[in-house]
């Protein structure tokens, strides 16, 4: 079986059925799976909720502030000033605030809120749409297929793995290359998140690590998601950083740097405007 | 200079376009490489010197070939997205493939 002349060489042959009932199964299931579960989630996300007018109006007055204070190089000095002193104002008035009456309450209870609410919901829905089909295949594959061995693998591993990769077989001696049909899912795991993008492209949810490894974060992060933002302390807050933003003109030595790109001036020099 | 400039350096669909193509290329060759492998019969470190050989001559191409030379034209990180990021992902892809193969052709009867 490939002459390797080592003395522990286990040389086996196995039954072809288990080849056809056993391998190409699992391979075939678990790929079907990872599409049914990519449709599936595209179809239970539907819709996205339609979004408040008032609601759209102040995440869109925080943006432009935000904008604002990123591009404040790239207008001239008048008009920045004229923009910082006007969005500073309606901020601490709250003018873009949903319900300005109630701007002084702190934020929202999370219940009150039906589309806070929908939100969560969705969430916690995709991520059962994670967990739950690679619990039950590991549950498939440990019912149906163990017990036997399925594939010797074509590199060595430490003898810690052939518990894990043994698991139901109680011979102390065979090689840990002789392995079940659970590592062989494990392989697929890993294996084909390719496949997964060749077939379905790059943001696909078919991917059985991803989901382990959001698991992993679940504990840390979930307690935070529900919480509604609170506009009035954001509004207030960026009008500070705004109130302090000092403008430097992009243009301010543009003449020094078309010379030195085009090297007629050495480097750049220290103009008066600046 | 601003600072924003960095912001506005890369269009965002088409950086994605390039790394799914990539990605595309990486697996249809490892898929191909890791067939070679399994029915070659190689086993232990020589399956694993193998796909490196391999994984250089084909970063080797795409750089030369689909890059023209200047990776950083093409992705963020230049060579590196290229060559380095991917290895591990299509390593796996690799094993897989080659478990397959080799199994198919020398165990089973």
């Amino acid at each position: 079986m490939g002459g390797m002349a080592n003395g522990t060489d286990q040389a086996m042959f196995l039954d072809p059925a288990i080849r056809n009932w056993v391998l190409f199964p699992i391979t075939v299931i678990m790929v079907l799976v990872g599409v049914f579960r990519h449709q599936l989630t595209i179809l239970m996300a539907g819709e996205p909720p339609k979004p408040d007018a008032k609601d759209v109006r102040q995440g869109k007055a925080l943006m432009r502030g935000q904008i604002l204070a990123q591009n404040s190089a790239y207008i001239p000095a008048a008009a920045l000033a004229a923009r910082k002193q006007y969005l500073c104002q309606a901020y601490e008035d709250g003018e873009y605030l949903k319900n300005k009456a109630s701007k002084d309450q702190g934020p929202a209870n999370l219940m009150a809120d039906p589309k806070a609410m929908e939100a969560m919901m969705g969430g916690m829905k995709s991520q059962m749409m994670g967990i739950v089909p690679q619990t039950l295949i590991m549950g498939w594959i440990q019912f149906f297929f163990s017990g036997f061995i399925l594939i010797k693998l074509p590199f060595p591993l430490g003898l810690r793995f052939k518990q894990m990769l043994q698991s139901g077989i109680t011979t102390p001696n065979m090689d840990v290359r002789w392995v079940s049909s659970l590592s062989w899912y494990f392989l697929n795991l890993f294996g084909l998140r390719g496949v997964f993008a060749l077939i379905l492209g790059s943001d696909n949810s078919a991917d059985g690590t991803r989901d382990m490894a959001a698991m992993g974060t679940m504990g840390a992060a979930g307690q935070q998601p529900g919480q509604p933002q609170d506009f009035h302390k954001q509004f207030l807050s960026l009008k500070d950083s705004l109130a302090i933003i000092y403008h430097e003109w992009d243009l301010a030595n543009v003449e020094q740097r078309v010379l030195v790109k085009y090297g007629k001036q050495s480097r750049l020099f220290k103009s008066s405007a600046e | 200079m601003a600072d924003a400039s960095e912001i506005y350096k890369h269009f965002e669909p088409t950086v994605q376009h390039n790394a799914l193509a990539l990605s595309n290329i990486h697996t249809l060759t490892s898929w191909g490489v890791g067939t070679a492998a399994g029915i070659l019969g190689l086993t232990g470190w020589n399956g694993f010197i193998f796909f490196v050989a391999c994984w250089a001559a084909i970063s080797g191409l795409i750089l030369g070939v689909k890059c023209g030379g200047q990776p950083g034209v093409y992705f963020k990180s230049g060579a590196m997205d290229v060559a380095g990021t991917p290895m591990l992902n299509t390593l796996l892809s690799y094993v897989l493939v080659w478990t397959l193969m080799h199994a198919l052709v020398y165990i089973y009867d």
